[in-house]
């Protein structure tokens, strides 16, 4: 998975606490800058529901909102474990190969 | 207007989620990328649905679907009809012309009743809903498609009063008049689909409704089938046995000829016909567990 993968930045969004649609999309624009449009938002959000790894809250408000569930918080470990491998693999072998030169 | 892009995602994503995005787009501001987000999420949404809807929004789905699909396979039925009108001794020349001829009118004569009788327990659903409740709203959309209709046959008989004023000279003000039949025919075609699928959406329709429009549907989009298979024969004929007419131009300004406007025609058909039998298959199925 991308680090822009807009299911990974939902479910970083949502390991702070439920957040309705909006929420997310504001919060994803400050911690990663990115600007999840209505329709990426909305499909990326039903395609984890389906995988059980978001939940809806119930509210009479239309703005429903959304929680990580147990095994979305496992999955989100997962791939944020990953993508911190990755990266300090990737700056350690920058900063080698910076020396070298 | 991003709202109504909504309306382009499938029924059961607009059920699931329609209200959380409208609450969403209420927030944000507009911009064309937002748009253009809501254009791909929504061809992103038919390319990958939800989980199966409720029975009840499948069958309504194929009604409207199959509907949809034949307006449009009326559109080129036209063009075909007034393609042949003047080859009479056409199917003379050879059987399989005057057979697929007759087929495809058969098979029409048998369309059009069956959409009559798929139509008729959603109308007296309608009008008892529109009765009690006395909505508004249900009010318009019934009278629409008669409204639309005869809208329509208005701008035709028009255009035959002016002709037969002219002595079949069109001049400027037949093709104005030939121009006002078109946008009718168009803006008519788009009010007998799209009126009967907003009412289906806001009345209850009882289980015995469905059981008989259904499989009407299913009549209806098998004589497409039938109808476009004719056409194919009728082609076929063409190309073998009279090629003299089919080489003969046709349409407006003469610009192809009678061979390749009975293909498009087909291809059209064929299209058409196959959506609608897809559509016809899952309400039929749906009906099962209503």
């Amino acid at each position: 998975m991308r680090s822009t993968d807009p299911s990974v930045l939902i479910m970083a969004s949502l390991a702070e606490g439920p957040k309705h649609g909006y929420a997310i999309t504001r919060d994803v624009h400050e911690i990663a800058g990115v600007a999840l449009g209505p329709g990426t938002l909305y499909g990326a959000i039903a395609r984890l529901e389906e995988r059980g790894l978001i939940e809806p809250l119930q509210t009479d408000d239309r703005r429903r909102p959304y929680r990580l569930t147990g095994p979305g918080a496992a999955v989100l470990r997962e791939q944020l474990t990953a993508q911190e491998r990755v990266a300090k693999l990737g700056l350690r072998r920058l900063s080698a190969a910076e020396v070298r030169t | 207007m991003r709202k109504r892009l909504l309306s382009l995602y499938p029924e059961p994503w607009r059920e699931r989620y329609g209200e959380e995005m409208a609450a969403l787009l209420d927030e944000t501001p507009p911009s064309i990328a937002a748009i253009l987000d809501l254009l791909r999420g929504a061809l992103s949404a038919h390319l990958r649905p939800l989980a199966p809807a409720a029975p009840a929004t499948r069958a309504r789905g194929t009604i409207a679907h199959v509907l949809g699909c034949f307006i449009v396979f009326c559109v080129a039925g036209s063009g075909f009809a007034k393609t042949t009108e003047n080859d009479d001794d056409t199917e003379h020349v050879h059987r399989l012309l005057g057979i697929s001829h007759s087929f495809i009118l058969v098979a029409a004569v048998i369309a059009a009743g069956a959409l009559a009788l798929a139509a008729a327990p959603l109308a007296i659903a309608s009008l008892a809903h529109a009765r009690r409740t006395r909505e508004p709203n249900l009010m318009r959309l019934i009278a629409t498609p008669p409204a639309a209709i005869g809208m329509f046959a208005g701008s035709v008989g028009l255009l035959v009063l002016w002709l037969n004023a002219h002595h079949h000279r069109a001049g400027a003000g037949g093709w104005l008049l030939l121009g006002l039949c078109a946008l009718c025919a168009a803006a008519g075609g788009f009010a007998c689909w799209a009126a009967p699928r907003a009412i289906m959406r806001r009345i209850d329709i009882p289980r015995s409704a469905f059981a008989m429009s259904v499989p009407a549907m299913a009549l209806v989009a098998l004589c497409m089938a039938v109808i476009a298979l004719a056409t194919a024969v009728f082609l076929v004929g063409i190309i073998a046995d009279a090629p003299h007419v089919g080489a003969a131009g046709n349409g407006p300004g003469q610009l192809v000829d009678v061979t390749a406007s009975i293909a498009i025609q087909l291809a059209v058909m064929l299209a058409l016909s196959a959506v609608a039998a897809c559509s016809a298959a899952r309400g039929l199925r749906s009906l099962r567990a209503l």
